[in-house]
């Protein structure tokens, strides 16, 4: 009985194994590929005679406007997220703590407007956008993006989650709300903040559609969508491709494997609480 | 009148306090939402009335309903978001109870399960299109192993759609499992050890235990996958950019093209809202069954 358990457990085991590696199968080629000459790409992954080269990295490093995407990215992931965690912060201590008329109305139009994909609003935006001026420029993506509802509902839920005691003790000391929400609910806040900086990251950095509709010039683009450039020049030249995509990949996926707790704990909250 | 409570103080600082963020999205993105609608009635199909606004009424609204291409697209766009859907909810589902259970290394495991979640789609998509590449791809070779030919993946008609939902479910799929995983682990343990001791096998388990326990989550993660399965410009355009021919060319691409290709303007905002009406539509729909069913 217990052997077969144990076989049982061994089996489940390796079988859960396979199916991470299979999941990880994409990113294992990506990066295999990305140092075999262009000749080699469709070979096995394993197989004999493969030669190594550094040459695809040279040509993506060497594309004249590649630091500026990178730049250009980390810029506008770095402004963003200063602009949304201080006007979202403010408006989660009103919405969570404070009374006033329309509050929940507010909130429930807000949440609703998540239903609206930017495809469908694509036109008008980039119309819109052209119209004030903001075309080509990296506030198209950094003022659209400071407000999201997502990151709101994701700081209220946590706001409402600090015991009430906290804020009572702070208001017979005579504290105003700017002292509450500085002294106690932001240092109180570190795991949500922490979730809103992570998945902001990792959506700026991976945002491919409203760069690629609202700036046209090569070096002004962001990183994600300027590996088009790689696939229209390169052509069919697959290793440099996967070289240009593993560049693009890996900040994201170091951020990620270090962070994965406040990812988990971000995900898990937003969704529970729907 | 001037009586200053601590109501109206809380009120005052509250309305204060939400300024800022309710102005950037009234400016950023409530605005260019309702500036479609106003675009659909006007006259901007073509690159010279980039900026006209000749009221045309509904003649664009009604060329979109007339047209063969928009019911085409809207059909790619619904065959998607059901396979979407379909995948997500039922690897979701099956891949958090597999990652439930306890094993060695199960939190690299999970890991590797959450890693494509915060990978781009078009990096995913260059490897996609490598791996499924019919003639010389790894996956078909592992086809002509047992000496099929395999399938033509992204450029094959038929299978173009159905596979990108489904690359476009795994790089989601993290979502699903982590929210499933939380649900699982709010399961009171004893509600195992009674069914241990009634001896119950783990498909029992499944249906009297854990279904029932998630089936709230389920609900709530349906309504989420579903509002995602219409954001899917970046999955088809990295995968297959619509094709081959029109055969995956979804409503979000057909907004593209008509809008910055043949510079339709009003046509392709036109579809915007009629599309957002149907999403809209489709929503109450869902969230009328959901109440309906939790009543029961």
């Amino acid at each position: 009985m217990g052997k077969q358990m144990n076989v049982k457990k061994t089996v489940f085991t390796a079988v859960m194994w396979i199916l991470a590696l299979m999941m990880l199968y994409p990113f294992i080629m990506m990066i295999a590929i990305s140092f075999r000459p262009s000749g080699q790409a469709y070979q096995p992954l394993f197989s004999p005679g493969i030669i190594h080269t550094l040459r695809n990295y040279n040509q993506v490093l060497g594309h004249p406007n590649f630091l500026d995407w990178y730049r250009n990215t980390v810029v506008t992931v770095v402004v963003t997220i200063m602009i949304r965690l201080v006007i979202t912060l403010l408006a989660a201590y009103a919405f969570s703590r404070l009374r006033f008329k329309g509050k929940g109305v507010i909130l429930a139009f807000l949440v609703a407007t998540m239903m609206v994909p930017g495809e469908t609003t694509m036109v008008p935006r980039y119309l819109y956008f052209r119209e004030i001026g903001i075309l080509n420029t990296l506030w198209s993506i950094v003022l659209p993006e400071a407000s999201e509802v997502f990151y709101l509902i994701l700081l209220i839920e946590f706001f409402r989650s600090i015991p009430g005691d906290f804020t009572e003790a702070a208001t017979i000391d005579g504290a105003g709300h700017p002292t509450i929400l500085l002294r106690i609910f932001i240092p109180l806040s570190g795991p949500a903040i922490a979730t809103t900086v992570l998945f902001s990251f990792i959506n700026i950095w991976n945002n491919y559609l409203d760069p690629y509709l609202f700036i046209n010039n090569i070096e002004t683009q962001l990183i994600t969508p300027a590996l088009q450039f790689f696939q229209e020049q390169g052509g069919a030249n697959m290793p440099v491709q996967m070289a240009g995509s593993s560049l693009a990949l890996i900040p994201v996926i170091i951020l990620f494997v270090f962070t994965q707790k406040y990812f988990v704990q971000g995900v898990a909250s937003s969704g529970i609480k729907g | 009148m001037k009586k200053q409570s601590i109501h109206g103080g809380e009120a005052r600082i509250g309305y204060i306090l939400i300024a800022p963020f309710l102005i950037m999205f009234a400016v950023f993105k409530l605005y260019p939402m309702l500036y479609g609608i106003a675009v659909g009635f006007w006259d901007r199909n073509s690159e010279m009335k980039l900026m006209d606004t000749t009221f045309v009424g509904f003649d664009n609204y009604l060329a979109v309903l007339r047209n063969a291409s928009f019911w085409e697209a809207f059909g790619h766009s619904v065959v998607y978001s059901v396979i979407y859907i379909a995948f997500l909810m039922a690897a979701g589902f099956i891949v958090a109870v597999l990652l439930n259970r306890k094993f060695t290394g199960r939190t690299a495991v999970r890991t590797c399960f959450y890693i494509p979640y915060v990978t781009n789609m078009i990096a995913v998509g260059i490897v996609f299109k490598y791996l499924l590449n019919p003639s010389r791809g790894p996956v078909n070779a592992i086809f002509r192993l047992f000496g099929a030919d395999g399938p033509g993946w992204l450029s094959s008609p038929v299978m173009a759609l159905p596979t990108a939902a489904v690359i476009a479910g795994w790089a989601a799929l993290a979502f699903n499992v982590i929210t499933c995983l939380a649900a699982l682990q709010d399961i009171p343990t004893d509600m195992y050890e009674v069914a241990d001791i009634e001896g119950a096998g783990f498909w029992q388990k499944i249906r009297y235990i854990v279904l029932p326990y998630l089936t709230p989550t389920l609900f709530m993660l349906l309504t989420i996958t579903l509002i995602n399965s219409f954001r899917n410009y970046t999955a088809i355009a990295g995968l297959t950019g619509g094709g081959p021919g029109t055969s995956s060319k979804v409503v979000s691409l057909l907004i593209y093209d008509d809008a910055f290709n043949f510079m339709k303007f009003s046509i392709a905002s036109a579809e915007g809202v009629i599309f957002t009406l149907f999403i809209i539509i489709v929503n109450r729909l869902f969230t009328k069954a959901r109440s309906v069913w939790e009543s029961r």
